[in-house]
């Protein structure tokens, strides 16, 4: 067994340990223990990496194949990036104490090995098997172990994303199909897809492409998620467990922008430069909507969940500017939301589980009763408001720097949600951590964070000052997988 | 070199890092954490970053050339050239760096001196410590950073420290107001500055200072301007100018040193640092120059005219900040950088007297004791003042008659402050005694403090020291063309566009008669008709309630800009997106339901109803082809 395969397959068997032994205590340390290996391991992944980093590496493929499906994986530098952060955000996620029973450790397993098998696929085939798998795992997480709108908001979830699933799947039938029109050969590796010239300017395909693209986009859209199909994304994060808001912000999301930078924009290039005005608008608006709606929520994980969908608005307008710094950008992005979104809903979790409750009138002078807990909360808040020196900032500033080399006008109006940002983060953290606690308030309820919960913070806001700081590295690692994708020089 | 302003960064670093690891083991950033000592780290670094800027100040000043060099990258994409982006973390050390740095970290060393005896008995005493050397941190960055980015983001250190200290006491509603509008005002100056950064890295393709001036001729004037004008609007937000000035009166929320700190050294000077960094741009759009001058004499005149009106002591020097940085911006919209930075450092020593001075006066209610300390204001001041006063007059004579009538106004409502805060003894009107505590205005920081009326040392000398340094700058450095060399000392500025001029007497008795003449009107006003300050005041309530929203600005920010944003975001997150985009979603799903219950009727498992449509559809299939074919 190669090293990806063992990559998505031992999550798979930990899920399987997980729910058939016997307690939830033995259930929960074989999910630390295996979550906690396979953080180990996709570093160790990097080892290849070493070196100049530029093709797939570690490939595994059958050679057999039925009309092109087989199985067939790699990582480059993106794929990677995005496995590191499955593996991290899943074993912190995990890590913060609490009592569940077996389903739900081996749910989570179930969606970690998903999760990796989506980053490692080659082949669109197994790419669309997995994208379809985490739904299931997600659906439960929401539906079972959620608060108390659940049931509503994990059906929700799993209809608007099944049919956006539909359009994908239509996209990824007729993308090999276009392959055997214009080679001859069936195909469904998407290396091979990538090379394929059937949408060039001129192919008598052009016009199907132009839908076949459309469709796909939307099929991604929904998961980022884009205006004005993100109305399944509130709702998910707020009823779902802590954790699985968090993998769900932190991870699930970005498969969505994966999806982008992985098949649709190399697949194809001149589709993609001639949608730049389009999607690097609707980018905009994402920023811009999002934030907006944020600045009046009252409810700390749906003022959360609406800042995913400004943050993420930047991934997009980074990747359609089609420059250098935009695409790594946009790359970088989902890395930072995925850290400091994650460390947000973890936070809003661990107040959760003391007071049940997290309304943002419920608190006041949190401050005083947890400083620790408002440390953290600051300083994440603050990256995710996107301080410079902190990761947020490397992400959006470069997403607009690209997008200011193709259209001034996206750009200042994308800047403009530093300002909102800002806007609808301090009233909010004002209100809990600073402003004197009200009547019926639950403050003083509230206890500040233990150890564990400390270590696991400290991991995160570390991570998020190196990528604020030194995000150099990641670069280099990301660079090779985009400077194809490059349009605009 | 390079090794004392690494000292000058790493410093306060490592200080931050003690106060916070060590210091607060047992209670991490609690507001109950008491006194304990983690100011000494901080203290001493104050004292190393102070003589290492020294020393570099003398450096400079002794001929060694400019200190740019990079660190370490930070970030870089899409190769060399203009298609991509690179920034690196870097240090330059120039004569301008030099001379604003060693006047940064003298004057805040000598504040961080005097909070000390200020915050004692404080419950947030260490916290306010972290908070205080953060803000100096960030300002010594910015003023060593070789380039754009760089400056950007010690630029928002120091905004968040700002924001942080503002609203240090934070169970006060009005304190975290102020700190949220102080952040929110700053953001938008930011926004405008990262996007002048974003025109920069398009059409220069660097940001590093030296390359981005090297590579000037190549961006075309239109587009300078642009750059010009949106860093000008970034300066306009942190050195408070016309339009974004709102947050600064406001901002004494924060504890005395706070504002003194503020008002003095970190945080209004970064942005006249900037427009002085900036002087090889500005100089190529005179168009832009003329605006700031416009918007520079606005601010200072008008300034000038509310600090007249206002009651509050602080209130009084939050204006004459203002319209102290007006009179840097028309020295600099006039043409010259120089007279802009020698009274950006001169102003850090005077205000940063005077605002101690109006805490010991806070402090010691009824203890007129600063008053000798009061003089070291105008005289330090003078010199300065009296270069962008000969700039001015170069430049234009309107420009001039700002100038002056800025300096009668200066001279009336120091002297008017000073009259009335020392000498004023007038219980016969206690509706309109100017002292903070009896107008109701003053936040009462005084009698909140235990300590209000012990006679601490750390509240004595650094106001001394300070009043000392202003003196001797005022009149050593200044006249003798000392400060001229160090400011000018290997410049990016290409040539020597300013020379010293030897000492004007001329337009110096002129200054100087303005001063007087501002002064002698307020001691007309204030001692001599002391009746009238209340008497205009009680005649004219229209007039006074005019100053109070300083002419209708603030209002109209409020009602025209925050309201709309607060409006449109209500809309759009409740109207929008909640009850009418989220319910017709769910509504069409709802339908989807309806829809297949109706369907599903066509499938109730009836043999022969399948074969029906089975036969249906194979029927059409065969017409389908039938019809290609």
């Amino acid at each position: 067994m190669g090293a990806l395969t063992f990559l998505w397959l031992f999550p798979a068997a930990a899920a399987l340990c997980a729910w058939l032994v016997p307690t939830p205590r033995a259930s929960r340390a074989v999910a630390l223990v295996s979550t906690a290996f396979l953080l180990a391991y996709s570093l160790w992944l990097m080892a290849p990496f070493s070196a100049q980093i530029g093709t797939l590496r570690l490939e595994e493929m059958c050679p057999a194949s039925v009309l092109g499906i087989r199985y067939r994986v790699g990582v480059d530098g993106l794929s990677l990036a995005l496995c590191w952060l499955t593996t991290l955000l899943t074993f912190l996620a995990l890590a913060v104490p609490g009592e569940h029973p077996n389903g739900y450790w081996a749910s989570f397993l179930a969606l970690e090995s998903g999760l990796l098998g989506l980053f490692v696929s080659q082949n669109l085939f197994f790419f669309y098997i997995f994208w379809e798998v985490i739904l299931i795992p997600m659906f439960f997480i929401i539906g079972i172990w959620g608060s108390s709108g659940r049931r509503h908001a994990a059906f929700k979830f799993i209809l608007y994303t099944f049919l956006g699933s539909l359009f994908l799947l239509v996209g990824f039938i007729a993308l090999p199909t276009f392959h055997h029109q214009a080679t001859g050969a069936w195909s469904w590796d998407i290396p091979d897809l990538v090379r394929t010239p059937f949408a060039l300017p001129g192919s008598p395909l052009r016009g199907a492409a132009a839908w076949i693209y459309a469709a796909i986009a939307l099929g991604f859209a929904v998961k980022i998620p884009l205006l004005p199909l993100h109305n399944w994304l509130p709702d998910a994060h707020t009823e779902a467990p802590a954790a699985g808001s968090v993998i769900l912000a932190g991870v699930m999301l970005k498969a969505g922008v994966y999806g982008f930078l992985r098949i649709l924009l190399p697949v194809f290039p001149d589709i993609s430069a001639a949608a730049l005005p389009w999607l690097g608008a609707l980018g905009v608006a994402n920023i811009l909507y999002g934030a907006l709606c944020a600045m009046v929520q009252t409810d700390l994980k749906r003022l959360i969940a609406y800042t995913s969908i400004s943050h993420l608005g930047f991934c997009l307008v980074g990747m359609y500017s089609l420059t250098g710094d935009g695409l790594a950008g946009a790359s970088l992005q989902m890395i930072n939301h995925g850290l400091s979104t994650g460390a947000l809903f973890l936070m809003v979790g661990m107040i959760y589980d003391r007071v049940h409750r997290r309304g943002v009138a419920d608190f006041g002078g949190l401050d005083a009763v947890a400083p620790r807990l408002a440390f953290f909360f600051a300083f994440v808040l603050l990256s995710s408001i996107g301080l410079p020196g902190l990761n947020g900032f490397v992400g959006e500033m470069m997403s607009l720097t690209g997008m200011a080399r193709v259209s001034l006008p996206l750009a200042a109006l994308g800047v403009l949600g530093g300002v909102l940002a800002a806007a609808y983060a301090l009233p909010a953290f004002q209100r809990v951590f600073w402003a004197p606690a009200g009547e019926g308030s639950a403050t003083p309820k509230m206890t500040d964070l233990v150890m564990s919960e400390r270590a696991i913070l400290w991991t995160l806001c570390a991570l998020i000052l190196w990528l604020g700081l030194y995000p150099q590295p990641v670069i280099r690692l990301l660079e090779p997988s985009l400077s194809p994708l490059v349009a605009v020089r | 070199m390079t090794r004392a302003a690494l000292v000058c960064l790493v410093a306060p670093l490592a200080a931050l890092a003690a106060g916070f690891a060590f210091f607060h083991r047992r209670k991490p950033w609690s507001p109950h954490c008491g006194p304990g000592s983690t100011h000494w780290p901080i203290l001493l670094s104050c004292a190393v970053v102070t003589a290492s800027s020294w020393w570099l100040a003398a450096q400079m000043l002794a001929g060694a050339p400019a200190l740019d060099r990079t660190l370490w990258t930070w970030m870089s994409a899409g190769g060399p050239g203009p298609g991509g982006l690179s920034v690196d973390f870097g240090l330059r050390v120039d004569g301008l760096g030099a001379a604003v740095l060693a006047m940064v970290t003298l004057v805040s060393g000598l504040i961080h001196a005097y909070a000390v005896g200020y915050m004692r008995g404080d419950p947030g005493f260490s916290r306010f410590f972290l908070y205080f050397h953060l803000f100096l941190f960030s300002m010594i960055g910015l003023v060593l950073s070789n380039n754009y980015l760089q400056l950007y983001l010690f630029w928002e250190g120091v905004g968040l420290a700002s924001y942080l200290l503002i609203g240090f006491w934070r169970e006060r509603e009005s304190a975290r107001r102020a700190a949220l509008k102080a952040f929110l005002t700053n953001r938008v100056g930011d926004v405008c500055f990262l996007f002048a950064i974003f025109l920069l890295a398009r059409s220069a393709g660097t940001l590093r200072f030296t390359e981005v001036f090297a590579r000037l001729d190549r961006i075309p004037q239109s587009t300078l301007a642009w750059i010009a004008g949106l860093m000008f609007m970034g300066a306009c937000a942190k050195s408070a100018q016309f339009p974004l000035y709102i947050w600064l009166p406001d901002a004494m929320e924060g504890p005395t040193p706070t504002s003194a700190l503020m008002h003095a050294a970190t945080m209004v000077t970064a942005g006249v640092f900037l427009m002085a960094r900036s002087w090889p741009i500005l100089e190529r759009v005179p168009g832009v120059l003329d605006w700031i001058a416009a918007t520079g004499a606005f601010t200072a005149l008008g300034a000038a005219v509310l600090a007249f009106t206002k009651k509050d002591l602080k209130r009084i020097l939050a204006y004459s900040t203002v319209s102290h940085l007006g009179l840097m911006m028309l020295a600099l919209g006039a043409g010259n950088a120089y007279a802009a930075t020698a009274h950006l450092v001169m102003h850090g020593f005077f205000k940063a007297t005077l605002f101690l001075c109006a805490g010991n006066v806070l402090h010691h209610i009824g203890k007129s004791t600063a008053s000798v300390d009061e003089a070291g204001g105008p005289t330090a001041g003078f010199f300065s003042k009296d270069l962008i006063f000969e700039a001015a007059v170069h430049r234009s004579a309107i420009l001039g008659a700002c100038a002056a009538l800025v300096a009668v106004g200066s001279g009336l409502y120091i002297g008017r402050m000073a009259w009335l805060t020392f000498f004023g003894e007038r219980p016969e009107q206690p509706d309109s005694l100017p002292l903070p505590s009896s107008t109701g205005e003053g936040r009462g920081e005084g009698s909140s403090d235990p300590h209000a009326h012990h006679s601490d040392p750390w509240l004595e000398w650094p106001v001394a020291a300070l009043a000392f340094f202003s003196a001797l700058i005022g009149l050593a450095v200044v006249p003798t063309g000392v400060l001229h060399r160090l400011i000018l000392a290997a410049p990016l500025w290409r040539g020597e566009p300013f020379p010293h001029a030897p000492f004007d007497w001329g337009l110096g008795a002129a200054a100087l008669a303005a001063a007087l003449a501002g002064i002698g009107a307020s001691w007309y006003l204030a001692m001599a008709k002391p009746s009238w300050d209340w008497q205009w005041r009680k005649r004219r309530p229209g007039l006074e309630r005019a100053f109070d929203a300083d002419f209708g600005w603030q209002p109209f920010v409020m009602g025209c800009v925050v309201q709309p944003v607060a409006a449109l975001a209500n809309f759009v997150g409740w109207t929008f997106d909640l009850r009418t985009w989220d319910r017709f979603m769910e509504a069409a799903a709802d339908s989807f339901i309806g829809l297949s219950e109706g369907v599903s009727g066509l499938s109730r498992g009836l043999l022969n109803q399948y074969v029906g449509w089975m036969a249906a559809a194979a029927a059409l299939f065969l017409l389908r082809l039938a019809w290609v074919r």
